[in-house]
């Protein structure tokens, strides 16, 4: 589905990534772990296209979107949950997920299609969004990209900071995502999570992928994490 | 190393060079090279805020004109010119004062409009306190006592000499720890603050120390030209200096003293055309859109774009 | 007394005008993050242009309707042409491009419409007392009818969401979708627009003149600033402040001591309330 190539990135002048080689399959997983400063999110905003890409190629099944801008991109299918500044705050609940409808031209009918999957952010629809809990505003941004029905989820650290119960909603979001045909590409510490939906692992250190791991393997992924 | 060398090289073929203009210029050429100095002075000054510490000073002007009107009043009103001086150092320290104080109220955009407004206050001031300025007539300087009883090249000497001395002081600034930590603030004021620095404080200190110098380029301009308007405090001398600064390139002190030179001979060739605002507006816009880094690095960036484009 | 409540008219009259161009200013600002310097040159703009069209057609609101619509659509042209090049620049650079842009307008409509005064009767006639003029009571109220119609576009339409997530976060309105090219296109349509509307509007007031755009945009900058930059409210309310000040003020001083008066008022404000008059209310 998503294919990077020999993709090295930054921002301005300062160069995070070095020669990046993945691809993310239909249906499947990819877990990218590593230490805090190591480039994951940086590897994410680039494949939105927040980030400054300095060479290499991004193809979204088979096409490439190097060229594209962020909004075309999301319109040509990359879902992307960062991890923070996620969701607009001064606007209402409601109002955050008529951005997407109104911006791709959807039916106003979306709009109870979500609240009957997500009650919760129905409840609080005219609550302003940056008065959620984190749970909630994570909801909240999974819908809202939810809406662009994206082939692929890129997905920053979605449990950090979260409490248990909100960790297990957002592991099996992540779950129905794969299940209705989508490729996910996540950046998580949680070993938990990774163990639960991970079907491939790349293990980062400084800007580059140093191991790919086709299993789980706890000693491994604790070594990159640096706990 | 081989560019400190040439740095140093650039320095004296600049010494060199000053020296020997008044042996070759007739007077008049003369003369414009002494008010040009003068802009150079006063652009380097703006650089010390615009380009080192990140404060985009719409309103520089009001340090040039205020210490400029400072010493033709007092002249004018028959006191000695050590007197008119003292005056003019107050004057620049006080204006100092206030809009430094101004600086650390406000941030980007809003120090920005805020320079601006006060720039176009002071010219409203200027332009309807008849009494103490002349208003609309302007101010005249009576030539007895000024840098105009002497003659071109004694004058000329006068301004090269301060030029070169606080061009040496501020590049001494400026490559001091001191700079260093401006430019610190340009870049990322949160972190400089962090790190335990108070930013606050040296965009006063620096805000003073230009106000100073663009005070030394008005006085010398009072006591050249003689003959003050409500123009030299106002909005377009204070835009138009923001121009020179980028279109000589900002954070390089010479830059921006080479750019103002070149913008008012640009200025002065353009002048007799009708209409002439008009190519200084194109003027402003092919240095924002297609120079953003200076004129002088014009060269370079269109290479770099052309590159670009054919590797594509 | 009467000339008191008519210099109130009045002020309420300027509020309104500076209000209608701050407006487009401060929505051009809290959107774009640009400081337009070329602002009051649309407002003149949408002065000289309702005053061509009158010529043509005689038919003073329909005029002003030609003038807001072509103001809007040159403005939006000039802030969008370079948007491409200047993408990651500072608000100085923006400044300075802008600047530029009002420098060539300024010189362009005094070559070709000359520095004299260009006149036209005011579409309404009649007075009413203490107030003043039918006119200006009716310019008053469209411009306010005109102020009301923002706000409920930005709250409700469809456009107006997307304009608000972009001016909130711009990354995350981009992440589902939304063109930031397009956005601020439009925003720049309205801003010039407004500013075309607030020129097209004081035309039989104070006819048009090659410098009536660097007078009021001072005032509109003054009031957006201390307004809170990008509040509309804030913007508003300060406007029509600066407006009664500087009428009242003209029945004691000359105009320009009342506008320096204005200016270094709203400008202690600022030094006292860093947030300028925001969050009193």
């Amino acid at each position: 589905m998503l294919k990077v190539q020999n993709l090295c990135a930054g921002y301005g002048p300062v160069q995070v990534l070095w020669d990046i080689n993945l691809a993310v399959p239909a249906r499947k997983v990819v877990c990218v772990v590593g230490r805090n400063g190591v480039g994951k999110s940086t590897l994410l905003n680039t494949i939105a296209g927040l980030a400054d890409r300095r060479s290499g190629a991004l193809c979204l099944s088979g096409e490439s979107i190097t060229q594209l801008s962020t909004a075309q991109r999301a319109r040509s299918g990359i879902g992307y949950v960062p991890q923070q500044r996620e969701i607009c705050p001064d606007l209402t609940v409601e109002e955050n997920l008529l951005v997407p409808i109104y911006a791709l031209g959807l039916e106003p009918a979306k709009l109870s299609a979500v609240y009957g999957r997500f009650a919760r952010l129905k409840e609080r629809r005219y609550q302003v969004a940056g008065s959620l809990s984190g749970g909630e505003r994570k909801l909240l941004a999974f819908a809202r990209v939810m809406l662009c029905s994206p082939k692929i989820f890129l997905i920053d650290e979605p449990t950090e900071g979260l409490m248990p119960s909100a960790v297990v909603e957002i592991s099996g979001l992540i779950a129905r995502c794969r299940e209705e045909g989508a490729a996910v590409l996540l950046v998580e510490q949680n070993l938990q999570v990774i163990e639960a939906v991970a079907d491939r692992i790349h293990l980062m250190n400084s800007g580059r992928i140093e191991l790919t791991l086709d299993k789980f393997d706890e000693a491994q992924i604790v070594k990159y994490l640096g706990v | 190393m081989v560019n400190a060398l040439s740095k140093s090289w650039s320095l004296a073929i600049s010494a060199v060079f000053l020296s020997v203009l008044p042996l070759v210029l007739p007077d008049y050429y003369l003369y414009l090279a002494t008010e040009l100095l003068i802009w150079a002075l006063f652009a380097l000054s703006l650089d010390l805020l615009l380009g080192y510490t990140g404060l985009p000073s719409f309103g520089h002007a009001i340090f040039f004109g205020i210490p400029a009107y400072a010493v033709g009043i007092i002249l004018t009103a028959g006191y000695p010119l050590i007197v008119a001086l003292l005056v003019a150092v107050v004057a620049a320290s006080l204006t100092g004062l206030i809009l430094g104080y101004l600086a650390t109220r406000t941030g980007g955009i809003g120090y920005i409009i805020v320079t601006l407004l006060a720039s176009f206050a002071v010219f409203l001031i200027a332009f309807s306190w008849t009494n103490l300025t002349g208003g609309e007539n302007g101010l005249y300087i009576s030539r007895a006592g000024t840098l105009a009883a002497l003659s071109t090249q004694a004058a000329y000497a006068i301004v090269a000499v301060s030029t070169a001395l606080i061009f040496l002081g501020a590049r001494w600034l400026v490559r001091s720890n001191y700079g260093l930590l401006l430019v610190g603030i340009k870049t990322n004021e949160t972190r400089a603050q962090a790190m335990g620095y108070n930013t606050q404080l040296y965009k006063f200190q620096i805000t003073i120390v230009s106000a100073m110098i663009a005070g030394v380029a008005g006085v010398l301009y009072a006591l050249l030209a003689r003959s003050l308007s409500a123009e030299l405090v106002g909005p377009e001398l204070s835009t138009e200096a923001v121009i020179w600064v980028l279109l000589g390139g900002t954070q390089t002190l010479l830059g921006p003293m080479l750019g103002a030179a070149l913008f008012i001979l640009i200025k002065q060739a353009l002048n007799t055309i009708r209409a002439y605002p008009i190519f200084l507006g194109l003027l402003f816009i092919v240095v924002v859109v297609w120079a953003p880094s200076g004129l002088l690095k014009l060269p370079k960036g269109l290479w770099k774009s052309f590159r670009r484009r054919n590797t594509r | 007394m009467e000339i008191v409540t008519s210099q109130l008219a009045n002020g309420v009259v300027v509020g309104t005008t500076i209000a209608l161009t701050a407006l487009g200013l401060t929505l051009i600002f809290g959107i774009m993050h640009i400081v337009n310097l070329a602002h009051g040159e649309f407002y003149a703009l949408g002065a000289y242009f309702t005053w061509v069209a009158y010529s043509l057609l005689n038919k003073f609101w329909v005029s002003a309707a030609i003038g807001i619509v072509a103001t809007a659509i040159i403005g939006a042209a000039l802030l969008m042409i370079f948007y491409d090049k200047l993408k990651g620049a500072g608000p100085l650079r923006w400044a300075l491009l802008t600047l530029g842009f009002g420098y060539v307008l300024r010189e362009l409509m005094q070559l070709v419409f000359g520095t004299d005064f260009k006149l036209v009767a005011p579409p309404l006639e009649g007075t009413i007392p203490w107030a003043g003029g039918v006119y200006r009571i009716a310019v008053t109220v469209a411009g306010l009818l005109l102020i009301l119609a923002l706000a409920l576009f930005l709250k409700k339409s469809r456009y107006g969401v997307l304009i608000r997530a972009i001016a909130n976060n711009r990354d995350a309105a981009a992440l589902v979708g939304v063109s930031t090219k397009t956005i601020y296109t439009w925003v720049a349509l309205i801003s010039a627009g407004l500013a075309g509307a607030a020129g097209a509007f004081m035309l039989p007031v104070t006819s048009a003149y090659p410098t009536m755009g660097l007078e009021i945009m001072i005032m509109a900058f003054v009031v957006v600033v201390v307004g809170g930059m990008g509040n509309i409210q804030g913007a508003l309310i300060a406007s029509l402040l600066a407006g009664l000040a500087q009428s009242l003020l003209t029945l004691i001083v000359e105009p320009t001591v009342a506008t320096i008066i204005v200016l270094v008022a709203f400008m202690l404000v600022l030094v006292v309330r860093r947030e300028g008059l925001q969050k009193l209310w």
